[in-house]
């Protein structure tokens, strides 16, 4: 669950650095800035729409290979959600919640369909094509969900800020908590308007009347200020200080990376009040400071009104704001006394739990915990893949001798110029489990499941010529690698070893097989004498009397054909193998060939149970049944 | 510790006789090996015991190390001598 956040919070690292900018023009563009609405509206569009850029900047980071694809369908998850929210009701505002929630569904779908394959004449929607559109399904469903299940829990918050108006000082301190813990969520908007736009009234000199702590603030309410005073010790200092203290604890190789972000950022929400760069950066990295932050944050609000302070801002507690409003604000100066007690706690908390609980700030996270994720900052598994990429295309003799990859569930599939300067101790030495060379021409190296990831890899490092590697990745990585093998059945893998028609195991006729002792399995009456393999593998047993052969697949599947019954007797007569003991083999490939008309008149049954001598315990259920042609493919499932 | 046999059933360790071998001695926690030629293979894997290739007349060894080693080679003897699958050596 933590390397979930962390991973989120990573991925957010791309679109935050947009924010100072928009809060900059958002801030100075103002009416009592500079007054020029061109320049506000350009930065508060882009504040306005932080969900959509955080759902595409998320989609990005979750897709193995951040490709564009996944940001449309990061795009598309956020618009289809708000849509359905609002076709529901049109007072559900799941703001950035639902954004972080789109771009996270947009990335897993992007990872799950990136090369889902149609028939033909469907072809144009596959693979990345299909990303969105299934996207868009499964979002009006989430939507449609949230829907109903969100207004009640807006409910819950807005009578949360009604109790915080009415109860003094322990409600102001409630309230700052909700309002920065609830950010995550979204939700802090809700407890925001009821304090700022609604709580209280004020008559004004000309008569009229105002509503909230902003409005009566601003209109010169002297009451009012007790739920905005506390935040700009918080904004002004206490965020910038946790920059501080991130900065320092950062990882030595990172510091320089990440000390930009943090200036520039911490430089944002002391100017202009906006801190939503700086808690994005570590929410979902550190969930616990955010706690921390929260738990400040309700104190900081109850210090000012204890201290009577009465300040507010019209736009967010930064500099700004705070000398704007100095005039009308009641002991404003304390706040600075103030603020700076509160950076130096702040400060020392974040310090202090960084180092003692090694937490994961900006800098400082696990650069290899996602298998399949890239991200901006880091990387690093990105190029552990890329440099096995690079070696497995040097293995198969450089760029020039490869004409074509594809790859299976556990193979690259290759179409090469020369089969034979392919260097498998090299290849081998790089993660490959086998290397098959089938002809002059064609080749196939067995990678395990990661073999997707590996061969788009080495289609984006073909594309651009094979460029010398630039890290320094070491041999020990690439081999550190997963040696474990997927033993998920893909009834598409597995395929008819032999013309015949397919029966349950229970209807073989000897109970050595049909009792399921050996393992599930099913039967085939064959009809045609050339026995062929269902599976990407290796051949582990030939009986000696060569009617019975066991495979492994590649994927760790057993698979033991024995042709015919009670054939053991025949001695090897009316049996030719075709391939050894330890041999590579693929699908459709021939392993032994029978001669029908003698084994037929010899033995009492042509039934020919295929046995899956490791799935103990699974059963097989036949997805077809009756006469199949040898090479058919999704014949039987195992579960 | 372990016993030798020799196999008897005319289809060598074959199948049905190779099946019920295995499945006598997977409910036991030791580890349990059958050798011929010099090869040893884990006696709870149909496919190991198969890919011997174990005809009749041919001479093995059963050993097993762990808690119920002994239990393990007493089932295994067992099973082989009433589905006359081979006969103590």
């Amino acid at each position: 669950m933590l390397a979930f956040l962390q991973k989120i919070g990573k991925s957010l690292m791309f679109p935050i650095a947009t924010l100072p900018a928009a809060a900059l023009l958002v801030r100075l563009g103002a009416e009592d800035f500079f007054n020029w609405p061109v320049m506000a509206a350009a930065g508060d569009v882009i504040l306005g729409n932080l969900p959509l850029i955080f759902a595409i900047g998320i989609a990005m980071g979750f897709a193995f290979d951040s490709g564009g694809g996944a940001a449309l369908a990061g795009a598309v998850a956020h618009i289809v959600l708000t849509g359905v929210l609002l076709s529901i009701d049109k007072d559900i505002k799941m703001n950035v919640f639902g954004g972080v929630i789109a771009g996270v569904i947009a990335g897993l779908l992007y990872n799950k369909f990136y090369n889902v394959k149609f028939p033909e004449w469907l072809s144009f929607f596959g693979g990345r094509r299909f990303v969105p559109i299934i996207t868009a399904v499964v979002m009006m469903l989430v939507g449609w969900l949230f829907g109903y299940a969100w207004p009640p829990v807006q409910g819950w918050i807005n009578d949360a800020g009604n109790w915080a108006i009415d109860h003094g000082s322990i409600g102001v301190g409630v309230y700052g908590f909700l309002n920065r813990l609830l950010i995550p969520v979204g939700l802090h908007h809700v407890i925001n308007t009821v304090v700022w736009f609604d709580f209280g009234s004020f008559t004004t000199s000309d008569g009229t009347v105002v509503k909230g702590e902003i409005n009566r603030f601003l209109k010169g309410d002297p009451t009012a200020g007790p739920f905005l005073s506390g935040f700009f010790p918080i904004m002004m200092f206490g965020l910038p200080a946790a920059c501080l203290a991130m900065y320092m604890t950062a990882k030595k190789e990172k510091k320089a990376l990440v000390g930009g972000m943090f200036v520039s950022i911490a430089l944002t929400a002391f100017i202009t009040g906006v801190t939503e760069p700086i808690e994005f950066s570590f929410m979902f990295l550190s969930p616990v400071l955010f706690f921390v932050h929260a738990v400040l944050t309700g104190l900081s609000l109850m210090a000012a009104n204890w201290l009577g302070i009465h300040d507010g801002f019209g736009f967010s507690a930064g500099l700004i704001d705070y000398v704007l409003n100095f005039g009308i604000a009641t002991k404003p100066l304390l706040l600075i006394p103030l603020g700076l007690v509160v950076g130096a706690i702040y400060f020392a908390i974040f310090y202090f739990m960084i180092i003692k609980f090694d937490l994961k700030t900006p800098g400082r996270e696990d650069d290899d915990e996602d298998e399949d994720g890239s991200t901006p900052l880091t990387g690093s598994t990105d190029e552990v893949l890329d440099a096995k990429a690079y070696h497995i295309i040097e293995g198969l003799g450089g760029k020039e001798n490869i004409k074509r990859i594809d790859y299976c569930t556990t193979r690259l599939r290759l179409d090469v110029k020369d089969s034979t300067i392919i260097d498998e101790k090299k290849l081998k030495k790089y993660g490959a489990r086998g290397v098959m060379k089938i002809s002059k021409t064609n080749a196939q190296v067995i990678i395990g499941t990661s073999v997707e990831f590996l061969a788009e890899a080495m289609k984006v490092r073909l594309d651009n010529g094979n460029p010398p590697l630039k890290s320094d990745v070491s041999a020990e990585d690439i081999k550190s690698e997963d040696d474990v093998l997927s033993g998920a059945f893909i009834p598409a893998d597995f395929t008819m070893p032999v013309t015949g028609e397919i029966i349950p195991l229970t209807d073989v006729p000897d109970k050595a097989f049909s009792e399921g002792m050996m393992g599930p399995g099913f039967g085939i009456q064959i009809e045609d004498g050339v026995i062929t393999s269902p599976i990407d593998g290796k051949v582990v047993m030939i009986f000696p009397s060569k009617h019975a052969i066991g495979l492994v697949s590649d994927s760790g599947l057993e698979v033991l054909i024995h042709i015919g019954l009670d054939t053991v007797k025949l001695d090897g007569q009316g049996f030719e193998t075709v391939v050894e003991t330890d041999q590579l083999v693929q699908r459709g490939d021939v392993l032994i060939k029978v001669d029908l008309d003698y084994v037929s008149a010899n033995v009492p049954s042509l039934v020919t149970p295929i046995i899956l001598t490791n799935s103990q315990g699974k059963e097989v259920t036949l997805l077809k049944t009756g006469h199949q042609e040898a090479g058919t493919a999704n014949i039987i499932d195992v579960k | 510790m372990e016993k030798q046999f020799k196999i008897t059933s005319p289809e060598g360790l074959h199948a049905r006789p190779c099946t019920l071998l295995v499945a006598a001695v997977t409910p036991f926690s030791s580890d349990v090996k059958i050798s011929y030629n010099d090869r040893a293979v884990n006696l709870k894997s149909i496919m190991g015991v198969m890919a011997l290739g174990i005809p009749t007349g041919a001479n093995i060894t059963i050993s097993a190390e762990g808690a119920d080693a002994e239990a393990a080679i007493e089932k295994a003897a067992s099973v082989i001598s009433n589905e006359n699958i081979g006969e103590e050596a």
